[in-house]
This record gives structure tokens, sequence and C-alpha cells, in this order.
């Protein structure tokens, strides 16, 4: 034991001259092991193995799952997978989706944070795909990382998964029952309640010969064990028409209103937790048409008015309407002038709004992939454009549609 | 700058000379120290750490210490200059790990759990979590001399269900 008890006093001064040369000694001492395995692993606390496997791309924590009964249920344990939530809620990503005839194929990359003009481009990594569905050829964005499939159109030889919903960050595909539906277009919009944690579809058809507000409302909880339809009341005459955002445990969406054609728009919210309609009333001088565009806008609604032909180097301002108080009908009206630096960057490129990041910044995209392909961030405080290089994503036709979604948070909780 | 210096003693009996704000870095002697459990004539035994291990994290607590001392001397340091220290930092971090075999990683990983030292964890976890992140099951359960205790039929259901993550 004495020989042990040597001191090594002058070696880890940190300001002695000699740290260099004693600490080349000491690695080489402890690194030069070629060992290649941990003879007692079953010695780590689970705490940190879970702490590193925090820190794996999602892939590999499905991979993982095929180690061993352990590390299986290891990764699928709710606190794991609820930590990974909570984590991806501060790393938010952004997710490319690209349809070919037969498959969805998703790309994904950490959402940059703060981009400057020098930021280099942004390499994305193929995720995954998945079979399309004849019968529901579209999806809609993500929402808290799960994707659902829209509107339905009926024909013969798809009775069988009308819905689909997608995990891409577990690869899990689940078909949803068929619902009861006597009429061949069905509408399909998903929602989640952030206080019971639950993801819901809402469904409901559309008679179209002669066009009526649309009927048989009928709602799916997901994760509740079995999945059924449950039909549900609407007292509200609207035709619905896409796209639909969800903020905070509401879904808001666009329809018309009754008034002969069906083309007076206004905007339906509907609770995800209670399962109710309503009706939001516009300002007077808001128009909206068919196309206007629905944004999170810092936890409220934002509207843009008409996003239809989308935005181009002559767009001189940006406007937008928020929802500043959705019960008391308080709107409030902004435009943002784009700045000198916009006509240069965008040049041909036509872009369409795809959300607002928690930064104020605007994310715009092409829906057409272009090479290069870049999406641009406009920061709405410091009046900023920044134009950000996408590499990675290969077209295999010659005018390949692309969605861009941003804030993308990625789930590894089996359903 | 004049600091005061403690002693160390890991398991193998090896003792360490340390600053004193460089061992504050780790939670549990920085209480120790707190609570004046600290004998200035003799070392603080570490049960747990073995002498190599203990070097390992003396480099790194030493190296960290005097980054923190840069912070305090430059507050209004420029954001060119901020990032530019903050890439020495990860270069350190990067040039410490690599080639340090993953065992000792473990036991590092170990070490700081032990005189919990958060950033270290950070290191050592990411570390691995990057070491690890491509490997195939059969390659980690070689890393972690785990056996493979599904039954053909089990293995073949979960490889199946999360066969996506094999493309």
């Amino acid at each position: 034991m004495e020989k042990n008890k040597k001191v090594y006093k002058r070696r880890f001064k940190p300001f002695s001259k000699k740290k260099k040369f004693c600490l080349t000694i000491s690695k080489r001492n402890t690194r030069s092991s070629s060992s290649t395995s941990i003879k007692n692993s079953e010695q780590i606390p689970v705490d940190l193995i879970i702490d590193i496997f925090l820190r794996l791309p999602v892939k590999s924590i499905s991979r993982f799952r095929c180690v061993s009964k352990k590390w299986a249920s290891i990764l699928c344990r709710p606190d794991f997978t609820d930590l990974f939530l909570t984590k991806s809620f501060s790393s938010p990503r952004l997710l490319f989706s690209l349809k070919t005839k037969r498959k969805w194929f998703f790309f994904s990359a950490p959402q940059p944070l703060n981009p400057v003009q020098t930021s280099s481009a942004i390499v994305v990594d193929y995720h995954m795909s998945f079979p399309t569905i004849k019968c529901s050829p579209h999806i809609h964005a993500p929402v808290f990382g799960l994707i659902c499939t829209k509107n339905i159109w009926l024909t013969r030889g798809c009775n069988a998964s009308e819905v689909m919903i997608y995990n891409p960050s577990t690869g899990q595909t689940i078909p949803l029952p068929l619902m009861r539906r006597r009429r061949v277009d069905v509408r399909t919009y998903f929602g989640y309640d952030p206080i019971n944690k639950q993801y819901k579809v809402l469904c409901m058809s559309i008679p179209r010969r002669p066009l009526k507000a649309a009927d048989e409302y009928q709602v799916l909880t997901l994760g509740t064990g079995k999945l059924s339809w449950n039909m549900i009341e609407c007292s509200l005459e609207h035709f619905p028409t896409c796209p639909g955002t969800c903020i905070n445990g509401v879904l808001y969406y666009l329809a018309g209103k009754e008034n002969g054609t069906w083309d007076a728009y206004t905007i339906v919210c509907f609770d995800v937790m209670s399962e109710k309609f309503k009706f939001i009333e516009t300002p007077k001088n808001v128009t909206l048409t068919r196309r206007s565009t629905m944004i999170n806008y810092c936890s409220k609604l934002g509207v843009l008015l008409d996003d239809h032909i989308g935005f181009s180097s002559e767009t001189t301002s940006i406007e937008l309407w928020v929802a500043d108080d959705v019960e008391k009908n308080k709107w409030s009206h902004r435009i943002y002038v784009l700045p000198p630096l916009w006509r240069n960057l965008v040049a041909d490129t036509k872009l369409h709004i795809v959300g607002m990041t928690g930064n104020d910044e605007l994310v715009l995209s092409p829906r057409v992939l272009l090479d290069p392909f870049y999406i641009f961030f406009y920061n709405l405080e410091k009046n900023s454009i920044v134009r950000v290089r996408i590499q990675g994503i290969e077209s295999t036709t010659k005018r390949q549609y692309i969605r861009t979604y941003i804030d993308h948070i990625q789930d590894v909780k089996r359903m | 700058m004049s600091s005061n210096m403690i002693m160390l003693k890991s398991s193998d009996g090896a003792s360490f000379e340390i600053e004193e704000a460089a061992a504050r870095k780790s939670k549990i002697i920085a209480n120790m120290i707190e609570v004046e459990c600290v004998d200035e004539d003799k070392a603080i035994p570490l049960q747990n750490v073995t002498g190599n291990i203990l070097a390992l994290v003396i480099e790194y607590c030493n190296k960290h210490i005097v980054d923190d001392d840069d912070d305090v001397a430059t507050e209004e340091a420029s954001e060119e200059e901020e990032e530019a220290k903050k890439k020495k930092v990860d270069d350190w971090e990067a040039e410490f790990m690599n080639s340090m075999s993953l065992e000792t990683m473990f036991e590092l990983l170990l070490a700081a759990n032990y005189l919990n030292i958060k950033s270290l964890i950070d290191l050592v976890c990411q570390t691995i979590a990057n070491n690890i992140k491509d490997k195939t099951p059969e390659e980690v359960r070689k890393i972690f001399s785990i056996e493979n205790d599904f039954t053909p039929e089990e293995e073949e259901e979960i490889r199946k269900e999360n066969a996506w993550a094999f493309g």
C-alpha cells in the first residue's frame, strides 16, 4: 500500500509549466486501452443510461429497442418518453415532406436558432417514408409530433384504411377505423388537447349535390385503447375548407357560411377538450378568402388574408391580423414593411408562409423543390431577412412538391 | 491569484493536489468545503474513484476553472470573442474525450456522477451517445456486454415494429 501513496503534488497545479508533459503521461495510462466493451454495464445506474438515451436521435432509439428486454423497457417507459418529449420542445426541428406516387418521404434537421446570413447550409437527414393512402392523399402539418392524413375522397377500392396517423419519430402507422358516413367527401382535422394530453381527429361529411353544410360530425380520441368514432353535435351550419391550425388546444379552420353559394368565409374554432364549435367574428373590414392562411402568432391566432399566389420579390409588405382576444373579438392589424434585402434574396422564388417561430420569425418556404433550395426567416422585431440553404433533399421528378414545417417535436412514445 | 489547495485521495491510494476553486466544480466537494468538513492536512478520500480516472476529472476541472475565470475578466467580450472562446472549449473537450476508450468514458461518467459534476456528466453522456448512435443492436450488445434475451419470435416482432430505423 505504501507504494501507492505517491503524491502527485506538482502534476496538477493549473499553471505549472510541467503540466502538459505530465498530463501526456497520464493520458497514456488511461487512454491507450483499446477495449471496446464495458464489462460491468449493469453497474451503470439507470438514470445515467437514460441521460445517454436522451441524447440519441429518434432513429437510434427505435433501433436500440431491439437490443434487449431491459433496453426495450427503459426506452418505452413513460418517464423516458416524457423526458424525451420535454427535451424535444427545447430543440424543435424543421420537417420536410415530399410526396411521390407511392410514398411520403420525410426529412428533418434541427431548426436554426437566430439564423444569420452567414449561417452555413442546413443538411437534412433522410428520416423515413410511409406509403401513401389512395383515398386520403394529403397530410396535415404535424400536430405535437404526429401527422394525420387530410380529407378523404372515397372511391371504389379504398375501403380499408381511410385515415392514417403517422409518427415519424417512431415509424408507427396507426390506421383509424372506418367512420360512419353516407357521402364520399369527408374532411378531417387534427388537434391536440395539452391539458389532457390527448390527440383528437375531427371529421365531417360534405354533401356536394347540392352543396350543403357539413354533417355527421365525429371525433376519435387517440391513445384510449380501442379506437372508435363518436358522433358529436354541431349546431353551426358551415362548409369546412382547408387548412386548419391547432393552437393551445383549439383547432381553427376556415369555413364557408350559408349565403347561397357558401363563399362568405368565417373562422370556426373547435375546442379539442370540450368538443364544442364556435364561429369567430372577424373585424368588419376583414374579408377572408378560401386561401386565407392561419398561423400560430405567439400562441394567438394570426391570419394572413390571402396567401393564394404566395409572396415574391415584388411583395413589399406582409399584412397580418392577430386575434388578441377571441372572446371579446379584439383583433389587431399589423403591417410589416419588408426590408430592401428581401427583393434580392427572394429573387424569382414564390414563397408561402409556413409559420412563426418562438423567436418572432416568420418562416417562408417555396412549395416546389428548387435547386438550390432555400427557406427564409423574416424577423418581425428586427425587420431582417435571412435566407438559409437546405441541402440533402433530392428531387426525383421535374416538378417535385415539398412542404416545410417548423417547430416539429419528436415524441418517441409508441401508441 | 492565490487559492487554497486541497488534497484528494483516490480509491487506490493516489493523492492529488487541486486548487479549491477547481475542486468546487464537484458539488459534493463544494458541499464538504461549505460545511468545513475539509481538514487542510488531510486528503479527501474518494472511495469510488481510481487514480487514473481522478486524474482525468482533475484535468477537466482545472481546464474549466480557468475558463470560468476568463469569463469574469472579459465580461464585455464581443460576440465573436465569445464564439471563439466557446470554440476553444469545445475543441479542448473534443480532444479530451477523443481516443478515450468507451470503458474509460463509463468510468469517468460514474466518477462525474459520484462527484456530482453536471457539466462533465453532460459531456461524457453526449460523447457516448455520439459514439453509439449509428451502431446496430448487435454492436451495442457487444459494447455493453448485454445478452440478447429476446426469443427469436419476440426479436422478429420488435424488429418488425422498428424496421424503419434499420434503413
